[in-house]
């Protein structure tokens, strides 16, 4: 194991991007910017993110929080970033619910497996051929055939499993982590709310 | 297009088939060698102590490891606190010919730790000293992003000249959630492939123990772990080797009981499947302890002799793989006074070394040699 690979910075400045382009926009800095916007914010993330303040960057002290930041949490603000970057959609209000019931149920097992309360060592099933290899192989290939654009971030967590994208040889760090799980958990959570709250909501004030 | 999808996909798979080659988890057996002793050797026993006390500053969990033909490597933490941002682990040497420690030089701190690493770091703690195949030393030690040792994790510096120099730290990925929590505290076995596994605990939600299998290559440390308990509050494992494919493992007991016992659970396959967890007659004040396979293939231990607390250490040894034991010698036995956190380990010369936590304040260290222990052992048959 080395000590750092660069791959480990591209949740870091992925998020870091997110926020500066967030704290932009709230500042209207975009009519400002004009053409100039998106290379500002990337530009800015990039200082922020690799540039150190005392001892350590930005990005190194997220990586504090965790050491590892999973294939499926760097797809998931890529594709996000992407999305409010340049206004095109890649994945739909069904696609995020998908992936977000996946990661819950995934990592739901995994944790509490790893925590003891399954008795099976999900975890180190993880670092052979296992069937925790094929699942997300084959729903690669089920999602592909359906014409899901999810497909290719499990097709994602597949190559650089392969290639060895992250430090870790456990097919799980690839699919999930503590971050991904939650913020799964909450975009799941405000769906339900929501879905809840407009049930509840009389027919009257919706005509209106 | 999705035909070509589907194609690639298979290939994918078979791409992983390759790679699961490359993760085989299979284990190799282990590397068995215990020093025998001189026939004619007289018995030889010795008492010093490491580090000298210096008042507010603690010293704790002290590891130790074969370094030479006749030098044996300690490693502790000393600071104002367990736990407190000031503590460093230190490294010293001892000459069994001068009976001398080297000055105890300081290998790893919160500081360097942070910058080696580029990461944000509380504390550090647990040390675990360790020679590999290579003739490298390993120091492994414990670090914490926040909160208390449930929240640590697991890095490694390495030593090619003796312990004089060390690599810069690497961290370790063990665990899905947060990387929580890997900690260390007893010695790792060697195998006879240049491998080697070295027993882990996990305190965070819930307490248990865990076998890290470490596979040096060319490429960087490969590194698998599996767990040995589930149930139970069972952590800081000690591993005995038994024949080629037999492991034990005996665990401090941190149950909610006023009288624990240490306990045990045993493997035949090499840690792939653990038996559940059974106590034994030792008697285990939720406190760390350490044991070591005498030549003879006796069990010889260093335990908190008490339900109630830390004040008696005791040398114990049984002659049935740990079925039963008995007392040898009660090292340590001072009312409401700190003796705790042994380890132990047996020079290339033949002599058994033992280091533990002297009333929080300094790290004493005992040796003796076979024909000591073999005197001991007689008088109370």
């Amino acid at each position: 194991m080395t000590n750092s690979l660069p791959s480990e910075y591209l949740f870091p400045f992925l998020f870091i991007t997110l926020a500066v382009l967030y704290c932009f926009r709230l500042a209207r800095a975009e009519r400002l910017l004009d053409r100039a916007f998106v290379p500002v914010v990337i530009s800015v993330s990039v200082v922020l993110s690799f540039v150190r303040f005392g001892s350590l960057s930005l990005s190194e002290y997220l990586l504090s929080l965790s050491p590892s930041y999973s294939i499926g949490l760097i797809s998931l603000a890529l594709i996000v970033l992407y999305e409010r970057l340049c206004g095109k959609k890649i994945l739909s209000r069904r696609d995020l619910l998908i992936f977000s019931v996946w990661n819950v149920i995934m990592s739901g097992l995994l944790f509490l497996s790893y925590l003891g309360f399954i008795d099976a060592d999900l975890y180190y099933q993880g670092y052979g051929f296992s069937v925790w290899l094929m699942v997300p192989a084959v729903s690669a290939i089920t999602l592909a055939l359906l014409r899901y654009p999810l497909a290719f971030i499990f097709a994602a967590y597949l190559v650089s499993y392969d290639i060895g994208l992250l430090h870790s040889e456990n097919i799980w760090d690839y699919m999930t982590d503590g971050i991904l799980f939650i913020l799964s958990l909450v975009i799941l959570s405000v769906y339900a709310v929501k879905l809840v709250l407009r049930t509840l909501r009389p027919e009257g004030n919706q005509a209106r | 297009m999705t035909r070509n999808i589907t194609i690639l996909l298979t290939i994918f798979l078979t791409a992983f088939a390759w790679q699961s080659a490359r993760h085989d988890v299979t284990s190799p057996g282990l590397r068995i060698a215990a020093p025998s002793p001189p026939a004619d050797e007289k018995p030889f026993y010795a008492e010093d102590f490491i580090n000298q006390e210096v008042p507010g500053t603690i010293s704790h969990v002290s590891t130790l490891s074969p370094l030479g033909p006749k030098t044996m490597a300690c490693a502790w933490y000393s600071g104002s606190r367990e736990g407190a941002g000031d503590v460093a682990i230190y490294f010293s040497v001892f000459n069994e010919s001068k009976k001398a420690w080297s000055a105890p030089a300081v290998v790893m701190d919160r500081a360097r730790c942070s910058d080696e690493l580029h990461r944000y770091v509380k504390k550090v703690g647990n040390p675990l000293l360790m020679k590999d195949a290579d003739k490298r030393l390993r120091l492994f030690y414990s670090s914490v992003f926040g909160g208390g040792w449930s929240g640590s994790s697991l890095n490694y510096v390495i030593s090619e000249n003796g312990g004089q120099t060390w690599t810069k730290s690497r961290k370790i990925l063990l665990s899905p959630f947060f990387n929580l929590t890997n900690n260390v505290k007893n010695r790792g076995l060697l195998l006879d492939d240049g491998s080697f596994i070295v027993p882990v605990y996990h305190e965070f939600i819930r307490k248990f123990s865990q076998l890290l299998f470490v596979r040096p290559s060319q490429k960087g440390d490969r590194f698998t772990i599996s767990k040995i308990t589930t149930s139970g509050k069972a952590i800081q494992p000690v591993i005995l080797q038994g024949d080629q494919r037999t492991l034990t493992a005996f665990f401090r007991n941190m149950d909610d009981r006023n009288r624990k016992y240490i306990l045990r659970a045993d493997s035949a396959d090499f840690g792939r499947s653990w038996s559940a967890l059974s106590e034994t007659s030792l008697p285990n004040p939720n406190s760390g302890f350490d044991m070591i396979i005498t030549g003879d293939g006796s069990y010889l231990g260093v335990i908190n002799n008490s339900h109630v607390d830390r004040s008696n250490l005791s040398l114990v040894i049984s002659h049935d793989k740990g079925h039963t034991w008995r007392v040898l010698r009660t090292l340590e036995d001072q009312r409401h006074k700190e003796y705790s956190y042994p380890s132990i380990s047996q020079s290339r010369s033949g002599l058994y070394h033992i280091t533990y936590t002297y009333e929080r304040m300094k790290i004493k260290h005992i040796m003796f040699n076979a024909a000591w222990l073999a005197l001991e052992d007689g008088h109370d048959k």
